[in-house]
């Protein structure tokens, strides 16, 4: 009986996360049948990857930044100007490797200015970031003079739009599965060792091996086209590293903490402006390391660079399950989100849709999101 | 309408007349009888009557919890006719409030304890907010204003109808709160422990008001624990204890020491697990220990305590609400900041604690009295909330290892016998005993030298209570230092070995508990008003 029970529940708890993957399903047939099978083609899905990664990278930290109950409005402009700010820096023949440590350091500068004035002057984290959204913007034409700054190297723009070859996509599988397989068995082994009950082997296995079947279907698919884009191997390495901070650290423990009971948190000995100020800290860098991803894809920065990024990241983490009030989320959630945001995009412009209806959809899109978020919560209580 | 306010006031003569007469009738304006109130089959209200004479000020007495404030609900419609069982009459003349804005419209006016004006908005806007003199749905200014400075003057404040409401002080804004009510034109006014945040100066000027109001013929219901005030303006007073009231009697019939008795005279028939235990040294020392309100500098919520805890003894610290013991609490924990004189010695030597992560790096540990907005993350499970105060202890090269995590909680969740499903439960969904020997797990983990426990038995039941009792003998035995905060006076007299007793921010009393009463803690704790 009481095993049952368990499966239960835990088929509940799943039910959210296939959800997302229902709903990416469906959004794929319709584009597929719409488009005559241009949406499921090698040449496009590669294609849906690379738009998919830059606004999927935003997310990663973009969700804690909601996690923690705030929001960045500025991310699109923000984009903009270090994508204007590498451009031009590229033009100027600055090595590629200082290009991306500059424009990172400068993205950390930026999240350091958002994290000062939200953390530590009580600034609501919209007003700061829509503050910054204008101050931005006006420092891309600074930058770029309002002219289009271009192109970036070629050394630089294999960030956005080159791939792996078919050894190395190959080899990059190999280790993705052979570290999900180490991490499942690592974790048995650590409970063995504690004598905890571990679950059978057998569903160890299957865990791994469909997690495993999956990116191998998918890495394969990739690999006969042009190889796995170097973009995708960036953000699954960021994709882990933030979820392991989110979960196995206690800074990532404290932003969820205060973005539930920020009372309870600071009453448990968390310093909950550091925390804060850190969140916006890292958020600055991985802007940053989207606005290299982005550039390099693209090739040239404008004054309209990034509008409306903001929006596709931040509505894909509340697809994927982010609390509009804070408190909870995941990175995992918020990367199925925005790819499904990035299919949206995708999607309608195969169709030749035009930018009016683009738009509404989007819209109408966010306000379906947030209601599902709020009528979840609702029922629970 | 009109011809039953013509009947009421025919009434009122004829009741004068025989009065004159000689021959006095118990002429009530308000008459709540018979009242029973239940939560969960909790009885807040066990048939209380309660009648108050036209023209009295009348002082409702009471510890905490003793159901003063359910029957203020009651009579304001917050608790809805409907939820209560018994009548109230007003007037002679049942009344059935669904809410508040009923009971104002029959002449009820509530003076909450808490607040309730808004800070940005100005005099006038405030009085008037949700009643604004209107015409054709614009507001007519000009004759607010008018009213506005009339009803400042019936309660003596000299100030611009214009001032925003934040400058004022608390004594101001408590006067405000009285011209907000007056404005309504209540015959039956009703505050609740007005005096709680005033200084002496504010309180005499309140008693004032009073005396006039009452010589207007305005009836004032007067909730206080405060004597010397109820015996400066009351003409009668009712004393309620556990939700039954007890007695109903003239003030000038009254003395302090019987009121105090009314007050406590219950019998002590719950169980406690009483230990003799062995006090080692001292491990926390407060000196001079002032805390000024955050909010209104001039208020202090702690003056110059000086306090003693010692090793293997629980500390009782009894009190009436609002004499600042949770805020002493929140102070040793470096939530709130102590003045600059005030000094902290933790075993001997001086510290200075400015968060509470620097109080749980010394050792000192706070279970809230409010676990679901200090103590706990709702949405969590037990295993997150229980190691959110020790992640440093857990972690190894920076990351924290979920499987000591896991062990360590579960040590925690067997010592305090938390009955949950699994370790990943929401805590929500626990019950209130359940979550409470989560927070005091919580508080364990960190291994503190002191745990300052704030109610640690506030809404939860019998057999939990008694494992928590039992499990704080445990730590004390192993050398812990308990300071508990408790306005339960069974709970102070069956745990503690010392008890120190707060009122208005001073320490008025230290009793051992050999010789500790309901009696002389109660007095000590009403003492700071008999200044």
């Amino acid at each position: 009986m009481r095993e049952t029970s368990k499966k239960g529940i835990s088929w509940k708890k799943n039910i959210f996360r296939f959800s997302l993957v229902i709903e990416m399903v469906i959004i794929f047939i319709v584009f597929q049948a719409v488009s005559r099978g241009l949406f499921l083609r090698n040449a496009n899905i590669n294609n849906l990857f690379m738009q998919s990664c830059t606004y999927a990278v935003i997310g990663c930290s973009m969700v804690y930044v909601m996690i923690i109950g705030g929001i960045d409005l500025s991310a699109g402009a923000t984009l903009g100007f270090l994508c204007t700010l590498a451009a031009t820096l590229q033009q100027k023949n600055v090595d590629v490797s200082l290009t991306i440590v500059i424009t990172v350091g400068v993205g950390i500068m930026i999240g350091a200015f958002y994290g000062y004035w939200v953390a530590y002057q009580g600034m609501p984290a919209f007003i700061a970031t829509l503050a910054g959204q204008n101050i931005f913007r006006g420092l891309t034409l600074f930058v770029g003079k309002g002219m289009s700054v271009g192109p970036a190297k070629e050394a630089f723009a294999k960030y956005g739009k080159g791939c792996l070859s078919p050894v190395l996509s190959t080899a990059y599988i190999i280790i993705f599965v052979s570290i999900v397989f180490a991490v499942v068995f690592s974790q048995r082994k650590s409970k063995k060792a504690y004598g905890f009950e571990t679950s059978g082997i057998g569903i160890d296995f299957l865990k791994a091996g469909s997690i495993s079947l999956i990116v191998a279907l998918v890495g394969f698919l990739l690999t006969s086209y042009k190889g796995i884009p170097i973009a995708v191997v960036i953000l699954s390495f960021l994709a882990a590293v933030m979820t392991f901070i989110g979960l196995n650290t206690p800074y990532g423990r404290g932003i969820y903490a205060i973005g539930n009971n920020r009372d309870a948190a600071q009453l448990s000995g968390i310093n909950t402006k550091k925390v804060t100020f850190c969140v916006y800290l890292i958020h600055g860098a991985v802007v940053a390391l989207a606005s290299v991803i982005y550039l390099g894809r693209i090739g040239q920065a404008s004054a309209t660079t990034g509008t409306g990024f903001e929006f596709s990241a931040i509505t894909g983490c509340i697809l994927g399950g982010t609390s509009t009030l804070g408190g909870s989320g995941t990175v995992i959630g918020a990367i199925l989100g925005t790819v499904i945001m990035a299919s949206l995009d995708n999607g309608m412009a195969l169709m030749n849709m035009g930018t009016t209806w683009q738009y509404l959809i989007k819209g109408v899109v966010l306000i379906l999101a947030v209601w599902l978020d709020i009528a979840s919560k609702a029922k629970k209580k | 309408m009109r011809l039953r306010e013509r009947l009421v006031f025919l009434k009122a003569h004829f009741n004068k007349w025989m009065e004159r007469k000689g021959k006095p009738v118990n002429d009530f304006i308000l008459q709540m009888e018979h009242i029973t109130k239940e939560f969960f089959g909790v009885k807040a209200l066990d048939d209380v009557t309660f009648k108050v004479k036209r023209g009295d000020v009348h002082a409702l007495i009471g510890e905490n919890g003793a159901g003063k404030s359910t029957m203020m609900k009651i009579l304001s419609g917050i608790w809805q006719y409907g939820t209560y069982e018994g009548q109230i009459l007003l007037n002679g003349q049942e009344q059935q409030y669904r809410d508040i804005k009923e009971s104002e419209q029959a002449g009820i006016a509530i003076i909450f304890q808490e607040l309730t004006l808004i800070k940005s908005m100005n005099i006038c806007e405030n009085i008037f907010l949700g009643d604004e003199i209107k015409y054709r749905g614009v507001i007519k200014w000009n004759e607010q204003i008018k009213r506005t400075k009339e009803l400042l003057m019936r309660v003596h404040l000299k100030v611009d109808p214009k001032t925003t409401v934040g400058e004022l002080g608390a004594g101001q804004q408590q006067l405000i709160e009285i011209a907000k009510a007056l404005n309504k034109e209540p015959k039956l006014l009703i505050l609740d422990e007005p005096t709680s945040s005033l200084s002496d100066m504010d309180v005499e000027n309140l008693m004032q008001i009073i005396r006039e109001l009452k010589a207007e013929g305005t009836t004032c219901v007067y909730i206080s624990h405060k004597l010397n005030e109820i015996f400066k303006i009351a003409d009668t007073a009712t004393i309620i204890r556990d939700g039954r009231s007890i007695i109903t009697e003239e003030v000038q019939n009254l003395t302090e020491a019987r009121i105090v008795s009314y007050m406590v005279g219950r019998q002590l028939n719950e169980r406690f697990p009483r230990k003799e235990h062995t006090p080692g040294e001292d491990v926390l020392e407060l000196r001079n220990w002032t805390v000024f309100d955050p909010e209104y500098s001039e208020h202090e919520m702690c003056s110059k305590v000086n306090l003693t805890a010692r090793r293997g003894e629980i500390l009782g610290i009894a009190g009436l609400m609002g004499a600042g013991r949770t805020e002493l609490a929140l102070s040793i924990f470096g939530y709130y900041h102590a003045a600059a004189e005030s000094r902290m010695y933790l075993d001997g030597k001086r510290v200075k604690i400015t968060s509470p992560k620097k109080a749980i790096e010394a050792g000192i540990g706070y279970v809230s009295e409010d676990r679901k907005h200090y103590g706990l993350i709702l949405e969590s499970d037990i295993k997150t909330n229980m190691s959110l105060a020790s992640l440093k202890k857990l972690c190894r090269h920076g990351a924290i290892v979920t499987n000591e995590e896991i062990r360590r909680t579960m040590h925690y969740v067997d010592l305090m016998k938390v009955k949950a499903v699994s370790l990943k439960q929401e805590v929500k969904a626990l019950s209130g005993g359940n979550q409470q020997k989560v927070v005091i797990g919580k508080w364990l983990m960190t291994a503190p030298k002191v745990l300052i426990l704030d109610e640690p038995t506030r809404g939860i039941d019998v057999g939990a209570k008694q494992e928590i009792y039992n499990e704080m003998n445990n730590l004390v035995d192993e050398g812990m230092c308990i300071i508990m905060i408790s306005s339960e006076l069974p709970e102070i007299l069956g745990m503690s070995d010392r008890i120190y007793v707060m009122s208005e921010g001073h320490l008025s009393g230290e009793i051992d508990w050999h010789e500790a009463t309901q009696e002389n803690i109660m007095a000590s704790a009403i003492e700071g008003g008999q200044k």
